[in-house]
């Protein structure tokens, strides 16, 4: 239910990146109009590249002219619909990096790459989609597809807009270690993308026609190698994807997984390191060590987050009394030490809660301190105090009420 | 235009300018070299797969050494005639930062030609050290020192002229929001009717005959031609160039002076 409200939210949010995109693209009409031009002549001067080789020659390897531009259109239909999806952003990246706006996209209270990848809409490009698509089913009726290749073609075409927006993906990467990401997006996207693309493809086609059947076969036997023996990597990887899009904690945030316990340091790709909280669960102290967890971990353990409330957090410890004892009288000094410890922040806490509650859509808990009975065994009895406090502050707070109830309650104790 | 007493000042920007584009060496080679070099090696299989169905192949009197030497030395040409960009040139105009040079005793004309000039240097450092890699891996066919010269004499004269075309399409930029699109529009153009990606002999007899009385055979055919030996009207070529470039010069000049009544300090 909850990941359906997000979706909901996602596409309302991208739905308004769209009409944005759209205000912002028809009203600039010369520059929209010439996008339009600039795209017809890639195709134009694409086909025609085609058609005048095909003038001298027969076939290129064992494809002939029709294949040939049935395949440069299934290019040019990929290439268009990134065109309208993904181009802007990509573009809009280097600049953002370069005069520090993602800054502002990262702060942002969503998927920063949701918000930077998804950003800009090219309405112009849709323009000319029929003109592809009608290309696209003319060849693909002339090279005599099937019914179930024209079933596939869709998924085809999805498939390689997604490794292109993934490669590109990794071209973008190195924005953030050259000046100038135009250096690898204009030029390369523009005039590489134009012609290269198209004609890579011609010859990878044409070189290795009879050996990509055999290297399709051997690629299973190579990737299946690949995977055994950079399993744990992988799983790495993996969980770090999990724990990216899941966000079960952030930087700075507690959390408890398979017996480590600690503040979340630095994240990467494929470890998370902590500064160790100890020993055991009952302190929150640091020990001084940092540990680097395997981020394969998050894929089968569960992870505890106890900054979950973010800045205040309900703090939970026990008091054990045997059964003689008097425990009535503890548990009101108890309430009344912790009513006094957490009085300068109460409200503070009760507001921060009320906050979490409504992003989270819980019902709010209650901030006022407050102690239960939890019956051990026969001889002893538990006090289990249930504290609001600043989530740096949960050892403090807890030290304090119990070195104040326990000279209160035992006020002959020598030292 | 050229004002010679300034030879000092054109001097230091050409250094300056020098130091910036070789500052970022990475983002040079990403932005200028890495895409013609991408360009060369796809081309250069493709042809190979092309003519690899019969080695005794000829497509329009090119056998496959011939046409390997055609896009090497389309590679090295593409380095010199059209490498400069002038990407700053529009922006200086949109952001306002044109308003310092209308104050300073250097113009706006004088300082992105002396950028030009100091980018060419570099860009030749580099073809030279691509034709030298070129001629050592036995891609290029031989040559004479004399065709060299004269070819890259022609290429920095076309050079010219595809500089006053990159400096028309930034003036452009006093009425357009963004000028990336017409100098994309024009690369593309550019490259498919040059014959950069395909010898004019593989195109239409009656689309070339149009092109030979267009600037655009002259980016990247003739000097290709040139350099490979053939026989070519060098005094058509330079009589055309020329023409463009003059018709150019005056149109920038034009476009200029009526873009600056629109100018305000605060960008377009």
């Amino acid at each position: 239910m909850k990941y359906l409200e997000q979706l909901k939210h996602y596409f309302h949010v991208y739905r308004k990146f769209v009409s944005t995109s759209i205000a912002v693209n028809t009203s600039f009409r010369t520059s929209f109009v010439l996008l339009i031009v600039m795209d017809f002549i890639t195709f134009l001067t694409t086909i025609y590249s085609i058609d005048f080789i095909y003038n001298h020659i027969e076939t290129i390897g064992p494809w002939g002219r029709n294949e040939l531009l049935f395949f440069a259109l299934f290019m040019l239909t990929i290439d268009n619909l990134h065109m309208i999806l993904f181009s802007e952003s990509f573009w809009a990246l280097s600049f953002d990096i370069k005069s520090g706006a993602l800054d502002f996209t990262i702060l942002k209270p969503m998927n920063t790459i949701f918000s930077v990848f998804f950003r800009y809409f090219r309405p112009s490009s849709c323009v000319l989609t029929p003109l592809y698509l009608f290309y696209l089913i003319k060849y693909g009726n002339l090279v005599g597809l099937g019914a179930i290749d024209w079933l596939l073609l869709p998924l085809f075409i999805f498939g390689g807009l997604t490794i292109l927006v993934l490669i590109e993906f990794c071209f973008c990467s190195a924005m953030f270690w050259v000046t100038e990401g135009i250096g690898i997006k204009r030029k390369w996207v523009v005039h590489v993308r134009n012609y290269s693309t198209l004609i890579f493809i011609i010859g990878l086609v044409a070189i290795w026609s009879t050996e990509l059947q055999a290297f399709a076969l051997s690629i299973v036997a190579i990737a299946a190698a690949l995977v055994i023996a950079t399993k744990e990597l992988i799983l790495c990887f993996l969980g770090g994807f999990l724990r990216a899009s899941n966000h079960p904690f952030s930087i700075g945030d507690r959390i408890e997984i398979n017996n480590y316990r600690g503040d979340v340091i630095d994240t990467n790709l494929l470890t998370t390191k902590i500064m160790e909280i100890g020993p055991f669960n009952v302190t929150h102290q640091y020990t001084g060590r940092a540990i680097t967890i395997p981020n394969s971990i998050f894929l089968n353990t569960a992870v505890v987050n106890e900054s979950f409330m973010d800045r205040y957090v309900l703090h939970v410890f026990t008091i054990p009394f045997r059964k003689e004892e008097n425990w009535r009288k503890a548990e009101k000094m108890i309430l009344e030490i912790a009513n006094q410890e957490c009085a300068p922040y109460i409200e503070k806490a009760r507001a921060n809660m009320e906050r979490m509650g409504r992003k989270e859509g819980l019902d709010v808990p209650s901030v006022d301190p407050r102690v239960t009975y939890h019956v051990a065994s026969f001889e002893e009895i538990k006090l289990v105090i249930r504290i609001p406090s600043p989530s740096t502050q949960k050892g403090r707070a807890e030290h304090s009420i119990t070195k104040k109830f326990l000279e209160s309650f035992y006020p002959h104790q020598e030292d | 235009m050229i004002n010679y007493q300034n030879t000092l000042k054109w001097w230091q920007t050409i250094k300056i300018s020098w130091v910036k584009h070789t500052a970022y060496r990475l983002n040079f080679f990403l932005q200028i070299i890495g895409p013609a070099l991408v360009f060369f090696f796809v081309k250069y299989n493709l042809w190979t797969s092309i003519f690899n169905q019969s080695n005794e192949t000829i497509i329009q009197g090119y056998n496959l050494k011939q046409m390997i030497t055609y896009h090497a030395w389309a590679f090295i040409i593409s380095l010199i005639a059209q490498g400069h960009g002038s990407w700053n040139l529009s922006e200086d105009i949109r952001m306002g930062r044109i308003s310092s040079y209308l104050i300073y005793p250097f113009n706006f004309w004088e300082f992105h030609t002396a950028s030009f000039l100091s980018f060419q240097s570099i860009q030749l450092i580099i073809a030279g050290f691509t034709l030298f890699l070129f001629s050592f891996l036995n891609i290029i066919a031989p040559f004479t020192t004399q065709l060299l010269l004269t070819g890259v004499l022609f290429t920095l004269y076309v050079s010219f002229f595809w500089y006053l075309t990159q400096f028309f399409t930034g003036l452009l930029a006093f009425w357009l929001e963004e000028t990336w699109i017409l100098r994309v529009m024009l690369q593309i153009i550019a490259v498919f009717l040059s014959g950069a990606i395909i010898p004019l002999e593989l195109y239409p007899e009656w689309l070339v005959d149009i092109l030979n009385f267009t600037p655009f055979p002259y980016l990247s055919y003739y000097p290709i031609q040139i350099m490979m030996g053939r026989e070519v009207s060098l005094i058509n070529g330079i009589g055309i160039i020329g023409f463009w470039i003059v018709f150019l010069i005056f149109v920038n000049r034009l476009i200029w002076k009526r873009g600056l009544k629109l100018y305000t300090a605060a960008g377009m």
